[in-house]
């Protein structure tokens, strides 16, 4: 039987985990670590490093060392995101060739899943080497908020690192797998997941015989311990500068060792109440004299620098449990995932919020992992004993005539789903239409994310409205979407895999979306024209019952023989209108129809 | 997607066979009576002995007791039709939509516990996939029945399940029906299957386990059943005929039991009536003396009783007889022949007279009944009685009044009903359903929000344009200071393409609310041409 690792590919570290039998274990890296730094560097000889010994030389070669590129992932180079990336990143981050983000180390530049995939390349070679045969499958986790464009990125990450990725599976649920495998449990429990650089918070419900079904999840992809040590760092820096007037941000290697202090006074402070931050000769004045950084940071200054990073969390799991329609006492436990969860004033907010004491069952750092590698193990195995629904964590839909977006998908639908529906075309004449595949939660088109497009050509020349082109949305247990569109006359069809990463610049986007207005659908239902057709369906079979008794009647008189060709050519004209899918003259010819019948019905009466 | 919903699941009696005739039987020579003959008539393969009790008016027991009569003449055989089994199999060309439709749900309860009857092609079981044949037979079994069923059905669970037993009934079908089960299998066709089939049964759970969701659901469930049987009780032609049949039967029965006693005619000394019906069975009031002169105006509506006695007093006797009595009557004038000849007019006319008087009789017992059922607020059933009294006393202008209202009355109720579902729809944002919901309501009764909400959701299900437009209108006309009716006509302006009006309908509900940023907001986009 052929294996499966499971992978957490964090924003600061990764895990990589396998099942032994019924046992999931960690794997240690070389140096004994269960948890490797999500960090690749290359050295001024052109040598690549990942994990701890590129983490270790990130303050002597802090240009060419990236960290956290899951937070680039899948991600646009004028999105917010990558701007604020760019402000606060040691490495170079530069634009790609379609409006994606490119890291620049040494004199070679990486697509985003290139470096992660580094990453994931290591976590590899770490299970190969505790297991001693080469490993091929994997499960990889990724934030629940994570959309479609940043899910594929990751999966081309795993194929980059030669991994078959299985399965892309959301990080708090992977924990609740941890959490509730093997144990007989029922019971509806909130996942808290705030990790390096993202936050999520699932409700999940585990039933007695294996089912986990997530009921709601929600985050925020740019929320994580990142934002903590800024926090740290800002105060670091600005109290330098109002000593010194010396701006450190301006010196990449200091702005390193600051990450690096601030993270460590960070996870000091979670087990004690103060901790000195030591700096000797952070900078030079250029007068050849240095500058040292020395100051006391306590766990209440931490607390109030970070407070609204906490709230925001809070506010946060609100939404979620919102979403999922349950009230806070229903949630029977609560699991912290994720290393920032060991911040006192985190637990304290989350227990104050759900009014109970987190379950401390878990390793924070490690569930993850193993979570990746049970869904694996079940997935391949012919025994099954769990089986796990997640939720599409955004709405996902096409944008229609005058930028609405037309949702077909709502947020938090069990996957796999599918849904369909019907538009028609918007313009007189029209013989291509557009659709744009969008994700996110706004009415309006243009605040959501395009995962992807195409054109539908071949429609007939008619009047708008008169042409209908039914959409399919598809989300495979992946959480990857696909869509086809079909014009339901000629069965002309097209359909997209949606493949992300190629992203796009917000101009090209709007170029886009300006132009394909020409192209556009409009949404309409086909019920009206189900209804009216199976109505005059019905009385033309009832009539054409009619006919031979009304030739015997009256089909020798002039006015009978009338009457009968009346009667085919209303026939005819129905059929056509049927065939013209034309609801409105159906309904005319329904009318007709009936008027029809009703004289037949008195014919055949008196006769 | 309601479509199996309007069934009944009758409750399954002890005893509740299921009769069958047997062909090629003689029928006229045997020793049969009417009541016989009426039974025998409702046999018709498909119908169990409660079934037949029901639809007849005839006792129970009385319907047990006829069959085993006749299965002992050999005219019947009895299939024993067990709890579950409420529905035999039949061939089709026996079934009327009605009854298909009645017959929806228990006949899949037969089928998914006998997978031998199947829906589906027993070709697609031989598709080679990775998947054991009898969960292929299973998978087939709930796609092919996918559209009939409703949320419970789907499951497996009875409507009264708490929220454990359907978790657990969905985790059960789960296990066969996710896709992950079949991990890196051969599914081949049954791929797209288990998915349709693994997407409907999580929306069921998911509106099942909520309780809001489920109580809505619920309703809209009972208020479409009832409406639906409603509907169908109102329009059932067939069980009028049958009906009619049967009371005609009872007519013809009495008449002729009357003809053995001496003193024909006579009411009270009528022997009691054969069948009983089922319904229950309020005693004829006393006739009371003509103290109104017969002819009067119809009589309010607010005073039940006095109707109910005005009615009882002009079938009793005190109103001429009927038209149709008369004029089968043989005209006096004629002078008969011989004394033999007088002697049989003389016995057609007393036969006819006694026909008469059971006949009034019988409308009298529906008149009663159609009063009670009214008492009791269930308006389809008074309805159906007071048609049946009328189609025998076809000249009573009170009578036929009196029909008339209750069935203006009973189309009231319905819309009633459909006008929640409407709502429930509207909700649920199953516009289209809505739209339709509200047309049937407003057939019924009208009000001005009724039309507005018609429109607004013709709008929202990108429905008929024209038909939103007037019925936006309609609701303006009605109600000319309501803001939110005119917002909904200029909507309905602009997607007809009426911007001129459109605009002029938005300066009106922008009068009307000047305060209302929102509509500003919408009049000068208008105005600018951005709709």
């Amino acid at each position: 039987m052929e294996r499966v690792i499971g992978i957490d590919l964090g924003t600061t570290n990764s895990c990589v985990s396998i099942l032994e039998g019924d046992q999931p274990v960690v794997i240690p890296n070389r140096g004994g670590y269960k948890t490797t730094p999500s960090v690749v560097a290359v050295t001024e000889a052109g040598k690549r490093l990942v994990g701890h010994i590129a983490k270790r030389q990130a303050i002597t070669n802090a240009e060419n060392t990236v960290y956290a590129a899951k937070r680039l992932i899948g991600r646009k180079w004028n999105s917010p995101q990558v701007k604020n990336a760019i402000l606060t990143s040691s490495y170079s981050i530069i634009e790609g060739p379609h409006g994606d983000v490119r890291i620049k180390l040494r004199d070679k530049t990486y697509s985003v899943p290139e470096v992660s995939s580094m990453v994931l390349q290591e976590m590899k070679i770490i299970a190969e080497d505790y297991l001693g045969e080469p490993v091929k499958k994997a499960v990889i986790t990724v934030p629940a908020y994570f959309n479609d464009n940043q899910r594929q990125a990751t999966k081309d990450a795993g194929a980059i690192a030669g991994l078959d990725v299985i399965r892309i599976i959301n990080e708090p649920t992977a924990a609740s797998l941890a959490y509730g495998y093997g144990k007989d449990f029922d019971r509806t429990v909130a996942v808290y997941d705030l990790g390096g650089g993202t936050f999520d918070v699932s409700i999940l419900e585990i039933g007695a015989s294996g089912v986990f079904k997530v009921i709601s999840t929600t985050g925020d992809t740019f929320l994580g311990g990142e934002d903590f040590d800024a926090r740290i760092i800002d105060w670091l820096v600005n109290g330098f500068q109002q000593e010194h007037t010396i701006d450190l941000r301006q010196d990449r290697m200091a702005l390193q060792r600051l990450r690096d202090a601030a993270e460590k006074a960070k996870c000091e402070l979670s087990s004690v109440k103060e901790t000195e931050i030591n700096l000797p000769f952070i900078i030079s004045t250029g007068r050849n004299e240095a500058l040292h950084l020395q100051r006391t940071l306590t766990r209440d200054t931490l607390e109030k620098l970070t407070d609204d990073l906490v709230e925001r969390t809070v506010e946060i799991c609100r939404q979620a449990l919102e979403d999922a329609r349950l009230h806070v006492d229903e949630i029977e436990d609560v699991i912290l995932v994720g290393g920032m969860t060991r911040m006192p004033a985190v637990q304290a907010a989350v227990a104050e919020f759900f009014g109970r004491e987190p379950n401390r069952s878990v390793h924070p750092d490690e569930v993850v992992a193993v979570g990746a590698a049970i869904q694996g193990a079940a997935l391949i195995q012919d025994r099954h004993d769990m089986i796990l629904l997640d939720v599409t964590p955004h709405a996902l839909g096409i944008m229609t005539f005058g930028s609405n977006f037309e949702e077909l998908i709502p947020q938090n639908t069990t996957v796999p789903t599918s849904r369909t529906k019907t538009f028609t075309t918007s313009r007189d004449d029209q013989t291509a239409v557009k659709i744009l595949v969008m994700q996110g939660e706004s009415k309006r088109a243009t605040d959501n994310e395009l995962l992807g497009e195409f054109i539908l050509t071949g429609l007939r020349r008619a009047p708008k409205g008169h042409v209908e082109i039914e959409v399919a949305f598809e989300i495979n247990t992946d959480g990857i979407v696909s869509v086809h569109a079909k014009d339901l006359e000629t069965g002309q069809a097209q359909s997209i895999q949606v493949t992300a990463t190629s992203g796009l610049t917000a101009d090209e986007i709007k170029n886009m979306m300006a132009t394909a207005q020409d192209y556009l659908v409009e949404r309409r239902s086909d019920e009206q024209f189900e209804g009216a057709k199976q109505e005059a369906e019905t009385l033309m079979a009832e009539i054409e019952r009619m006919f031979p008794e009304i030739e015997r009647v009256v089909g020798t008189a002039d006015f009978g023989r009338d009457a009968i060709n009346k009667a085919r050519s209303t026939l005819e004209k129905a059929r056509a209108a049927i065939t013209a899918k034309d609801t409105q003259a159906v309904k005319q010819q329904v009318e007709q129809l009936q008027r029809t019948q009703r004289m037949f019905k008195g014919v055949v009466a008196r006769g | 997607m309601l479509r199996g919903t309007n069934c009944i699941n009758r409750v399954a009696l002890a005893e509740n066979r299921l009769p069958r005739l047997v062909e090629g039987i003689d029928l006229k020579a045997l020793p049969l009576g009417p009541a016989d003959a009426f039974v025998l008539s409702c046999i018709d393969g498909i119908s169990t002995e409660a079934d037949i009790a029901s639809a007849s008016g005839i006792g129970l027991d009385h319907v047990q007791a006829t069959i085993s009569r006749l299965i002992g003449l050999g005219v019947l055989i009895v299939a024993a039709a067990p709890e579950q089994v409420k529905r035999a199999p039949r061939p089709r060309s026996n079934s009327n939509s009605g009854q298909f439709a009645m017959g929806a749900v228990s006949e899949w309860v037969v089928r998914i516990e006998h997978p031998g009857a199947a829906l589906y092609d027993e070709r697609e079981l031989e598709e080679a996939v990775d998947i054991e044949p009898a969960r292929k037979r299973r998978i087939l079994d709930m796609y092919y029945r996918l559209d009939a069923l409703n949320n419970y059905e789907i499951l497996g669970v009875p409507t009264s399940a708490d929220r454990r037993a359907i978790k657990a009934a969905y985790h059960e079908i789960i296990n066969v029906v996710h896709p992950d089960r079949y991990y890196g299998k051969n599914l081949g066709s049954f791929k797209s299957k288990l998915e349709r089939l693994f997407q409907r049964v999580t929306d069921a759970q998911d509106t099942l386990t909520r309780a809001d969701a489920r109580a809505d659901y619920d309703a809209y469930l009972n208020a479409g059943k009832s409406t639906q049987d409603l509907e169908r009780q109102l329009n059932d032609e067939e069980a009028y005929a049958r009906e009619l049949d049967a009371v005609r039967a009872r007519i013809e029965a009495e008449a002729q039991r009357a003809a053995n006693t001496p003193v024909p005619g006579h009411v009270s000394s009528a022997p009691p009536v054969a069948e009983t019906p089922r319904a229950p069975q309020t005693p004829t009031p006393p006739v009371l003396p003509a103290s109104a002169p017969p002819g009067r105006p119809p009589p309010s509506k607010a005073d039940a009783d006095a109707r109910r006695r005005a009615l009882a007093r002009k079938l009793g006797f005190s109103s001429p007889p009927p038209a149709e009595a008369r004029a089968s009557a043989p005209p006096a004038t004629i002078d008969p022949t011989s004394a033999r000849e007088r002697a049989t007019l003389d016995l057609k006319r007393r036969y006819e007279l006694r026909m008469l008087d059971a006949r009034r009789r019988q409308a009298q017992e529906y008149v009663t009944r159609a009063e009670a059922s009214v008492a009791d607020k269930r308006l389809v059933e008074a309805v159906n009685a007071l048609r049946i009294a009328v189609s025998l006393i076809p000249d009573d202008p009170v009578l036929r009044q009196r029909l008339e209202d209750l069935q203006a009355e009973a189309s009231r109720e319905l819309a009633d009903r459909y006008l929640e579902q409407a709502e429930y729809e509207e909700r649920e944002h199953h516009f289209t359903e809505a739209a339709r919901s509200y047309a049937r309501a407003i057939a019924g009764k009208a009000t001005p929000r009724m039309h507005e909400r018609l429109a607004f959701c013709l709008l929202s299900a990108q429905g008929d344009v024209k038909q939103a437009v007037e019925h936006a209108r309609k609701a303006v006309i009605l109600t000319p200071n309501d803001v939110k009716f005119r917002v909904t006509l200029a909507r309905a302006y602009i997607a007809a393409g009426m911007k001129e009006s459109a605009i002029g309908e938005l300066e009106r509900a922008s009068a009307l609310a000047p305060t209302d940023d929102t509509l500003k907001e919408h009049l000068r986009r208008a105005r600018r041409g951005e709709f």
